[in-house]
């Protein structure tokens, strides 16, 4: 099996017990494995986008109180239990969008008419890429912009799909029935309130 | 099929594949542009689908904006996760309003007036989306400075599409290499 394939196959596996989970400290839990597991495949993790979102999702479900009244602010209630909805919300997101990040590290290919299209795609974007270096912005841009898509229409480009793909090896099937099992036991523990509530 | 007609359809699928590269270099390009607000986003990658309108068919359009959200998704990691849903929900949406725009209204619309309703219709798709899938009712706040944000930018990339249309040698070249 390949790599890629292996890679898809765990994230497909390990997506419901992610959906599913409703224990904020489960989710939390399963947040922080993904992002490592996405961190040690080559994906890069940045503090403030995810800091954006759990903020704005936690603040926005505030409009609905809900539970504990812990304080008011100007006469608008914030309530624990809509400010846990919305971190768990928010978790929930975050998680989804690393495992996305760890199932797309093995550059998986489609196969058939559209995986030679978006080979074709990839193809022309490295070309425009190296090409884009040569055009200067004091020229006029729009002959400049001709000149790059005139020679990049008339290139012979190759459209197989390279088959250069790892094999996974036993360690790395082995490593990835350890995460689906990890990321399960934690929804079992959340489901089976192994896992403090926090409500 | 003859050889003739096989070239041509192999011609017409580059055109299609060129203008989705270069959507994906123009969304490397503005994800490079730093943003004073998070939900803030100028829409460079559209500029293709605009320019796409003249040359493309209905089915190469389609593929065109398929193209664009797969390609964008595959380099940031995205394809999985419920971002996609934002950028094929956006992508389409501005794709169908803005196709049926130029074939229909082209007399009377402008570049600028269809770049400004595609975006439109990516951002207000993007916005019920966002109300179902993070925000609830709070997305109501987020709408009026997303939507100008959207018309502002998307007024600007009109101007450069209908500037491109009309001086672009490459552009008149596909319009009369090939009949759609």
């Amino acid at each position: 099996m390949k790599v890629s394939n292996l890679r898809l196959i765990t994230g497909l596996l390990v997506l419901p017990a992610i959906l599913l989970q409703e224990n904020l400290l489960g989710i939390g839990l399963q947040t922080v494995y993904v992002i490592v597991l996405a961190l040690t495949h080559g994906r890069k993790f940045r503090i403030l986008p995810n800091l954006v979102l759990l903020i704005s999702v936690s603040a926005a479900h505030l409009l609905q109180p809900n539970g504990l009244h812990l304080l008011s602010i100007g006469g608008f209630p914030i309530t624990l239990g809509a400010l846990l909805l919305g971190a768990r919300k928010a978790c929930t997101l975050i998680a989804l969008l690393y495992l996305s990040h760890f199932m797309a590290s093995g550059k998986p290919q489609f196969p058939g008419r559209l995986g030679r299209l978006i080979s074709l795609q990839f193809t022309f974007f490295d070309a425009i890429v190296t090409d884009w270096q040569t055009i200067h912005p004091k020229r006029p841009f729009i002959a400049a912009v001709d000149r790059l898509l005139f020679g990049l229409t008339g290139q012979e480009i190759d459209t197989t799909i390279p088959t250069t793909a790892l094999s996974a090896s036993l360690q790395t099937v082995l490593g990835s029935i350890l995460h689906i099992v990890l990321l399960w036991l934690l929804f079992v523990f959340g489901a089976m309130e192994f896992l403090p509530s926090l409500i | 099929m003859t050889p003739h007609s096989e070239s041509r359809q192999s011609t017409r699928i580059a055109f299609v594949a060129l203008l989705a590269a270069f959507a994906l270099f123009l969304s490397t390009v503005e994800y490079m542009i730093p943003k004073p607000v998070p939900f803030m986003r100028i829409g460079l990658a559209n500029l293709p689908l605009l320019i796409g309108l003249g040359i493309l068919n209905e089915r190469e359009y389609l593929i065109l904006a398929l193209l664009k959200v797969l390609g964008q998704s595959l380099v940031t990691g995205t394809l999985f996760s419920y971002i996609v849903l934002f950028s094929f929900g956006g992508t389409v949406s501005s794709a169908f309003v803005m196709y049926v725009l130029y074939r229909y209204g082209r007399s009377w619309v402008s570049m600028i007036g269809i770049s400004a309703a595609g975006a439109m219709a990516s951002n207000i798709t993007q916005l019920q989306l966002s109300r179902v899938i993070l925000f609830g009712d709070a997305a109501r706040l987020i709408a009026p400075p997303f939507l100008i944000i959207g018309l502002i930018t998307s007024v600007i990339l009109g101007v450069f599409a209908q500037q491109f249309t009309h001086q672009s040698r490459w552009y008149a070249s596909c319009r009369h290499g090939g009949d759609r």
